[in-house]
């Protein structure tokens, strides 16, 4: 009934019709997760995890000699701050416990007990179009989809994939993400969205907020993944364009995305609320 | 069985490289896909039915190592591997030339369906100037690169495939 020609030339025109379509719906995330990728990650990322231990290994060795040398010039300083330290520590201790009577003299009922899991990163995108992360933790640690991943210089990113024993973390810096924030002075509100590099922008924010390069750019917590305060990064530029309702804002991070190599995933424990108060 | 277990360990390796070590060198960071060489040497090389479904199971690891969306890396590789097994007919395989502007064509198929799934997802303004850039620089550093890495590939596997056969001779001939 049909040629050869007009068969392939059907199949090709199928074939092209269901790659855009398959495309589209992958794009707009609207694509089921299908056990395909979470099984490859389980089988790809311990490669990557045994070859990126050798090589920080590897690494560990040398980095360590001239560590040494440095922290022997370092110690006599590192000393005296450690004792301011200490005792800046014992402030806060009281300070804490002076917070947490007072809360539970509030009836503050927003207590979450927060569990940290520790990760290491063992690899990043192939792509320079797309910030993730893969970690060594996985559903067998407790990880969902979805969960905060922090260091201590502030939010890294949110879990986005999960396997047995490895996740994949979405970094605030990909352009697909947006973390809600505040302003830590002024509480000017916006939402950071990632640019590809450490530079973000601070979008969404009104004119009316006077707002300064220098100024911390805080988690809000009304995102409902991250935790409120946490450090997102600082103003870098203001730019007010008369003609717009927003300012546009460029913020640095404070994680260094390059040097990333442990990072910490916050499990909310929800049911620990009453051991709070 | 000898080439699959080649191309499969290369292709891991790469796969390795691309994640584990090039992003921590500024310099590479921004590469083009090193799976490029893979997907080429295969498509040049080959024309039995199973490099089609290897060329597939390639842009299936990496859609899962990646954060794109689903289907990005099995879409590109797959057209790529289409494309050259048209084309190729039409040269001598042995042509440089040839190699070069498949190398090129190559980044630049990965990078119109990029720019597809950011327009489809974002809309246009997803694609910056500084997109546009990076894609220029991956097109221009892939059609030195590509090329030299698919010969050394080619050179690497004749290599294996002979220490293999012999190795496979002197077997035969203990036992004789």
């Amino acid at each position: 009934m049909f040629s050869r020609k007009m068969v392939l030339l059907i199949g090709i025109v199928f074939f092209i019709l269901v790659n855009f379509i398959v495309l589209t719906v992958s794009s707009k995330d609207a694509l089921p997760k299908s056990g395909v990728e979470r099984i490859t990650i389980s089988l790809i990322a311990p490669f990557q995890m045994a070859f990126s231990r050798s090589f920080a290994a590897v690494e560990g060795v040398w980095g360590d000699y001239f560590a040494m040398v440095s922290a022997s010039k370092e110690y006599p300083r590192l000393k005296k701050e450690a004792a301011r330290v200490v005792e800046i520590a014992n402030r806060c201790r009281e300070l804490e416990l002076e917070n947490s009577r007072l809360r539970k003299f509030i009836r503050f009922q927003d207590l979450e007990k927060e569990v940290l899991v520790a990760a290491k990163v063992i690899a990043k995108d192939p792509s320079p179009w797309f910030r993730t992360i893969m970690i060594d933790k996985g559903a067998m640690d407790g990880l969902t989809k979805g969960l905060p991943v922090l260091v201590s210089e502030g939010v890294v990113g949110q879990v986005v994939t999960v396997a047995k024993r490895y996740s994949r973390v979405l970094l605030v810096t990909d352009r697909n993400s947006a973390v809600d924030a505040l302003v830590q002075t002024s509480r000017a509100r916006g939402i950071v969205k990632g640019n590809e590099s450490e530079f973000c922008s601070f979008r969404y924010v009104l004119r009316k907020n006077k707002i300064e390069p220098g100024e911390m750019i805080i988690s809000s917590g009304l995102d409902g993944v991250f935790p409120k305060g946490l450090r997102v990064g600082q103003v870098v530029d203001v730019k007010e364009d008369s003609s717009q309702l927003f300012q546009a804002i460029t913020v640095k991070t404070c994680v260094d995305f390059d040097k990333l190599e442990e990072v910490l995933v916050s499990l909310k424990d929800n049911g620990s609320e009453s051991d709070g108060l | 069985m000898i080439r699959s277990l080649f191309y499969f360990c290369l292709s891991l390796l790469l796969i390795i490289i691309q994640t584990s070590i090039l992003p921590g060198f500024f310099v590479f960071s921004q590469s083009f896909d090193l799976l490029f060489v893979i997907v080429l040497s295969l498509s040049l090389r080959f024309s039995h039915p199973g490099t089609g479904v290897a060329v597939f199971m390639l842009g299936c690891v990496m859609d899962s190592v990646s954060g794109g969306p689903f289907g990005l890396y099995i879409s590109a590789y797959v057209w790529i591997y289409i494309l050259v097994r048209s084309l190729k007919s039409l040269v001598h395989l042995e042509n440089i030339v040839f190699l070069i502007c498949m190398s090129a064509v190559a980044v630049v198929v990965e990078n119109a369906f990029l720019v597809f799934t950011f327009v489809v997802g974002k809309g246009v303004d997803a694609v910056s100037p500084r997109d546009l850039v990076l894609m220029v620089k991956q097109t221009v550093l892939a059609l030195i690169v590509v090329p030299l890495l698919v010969l050394v590939v080619d050179q690497l596997e004749r290599g294996v495939t002979l220490v293999a056969k012999r190795f496979e001779g002197k077997r035969f001939d203990g036992l004789e």
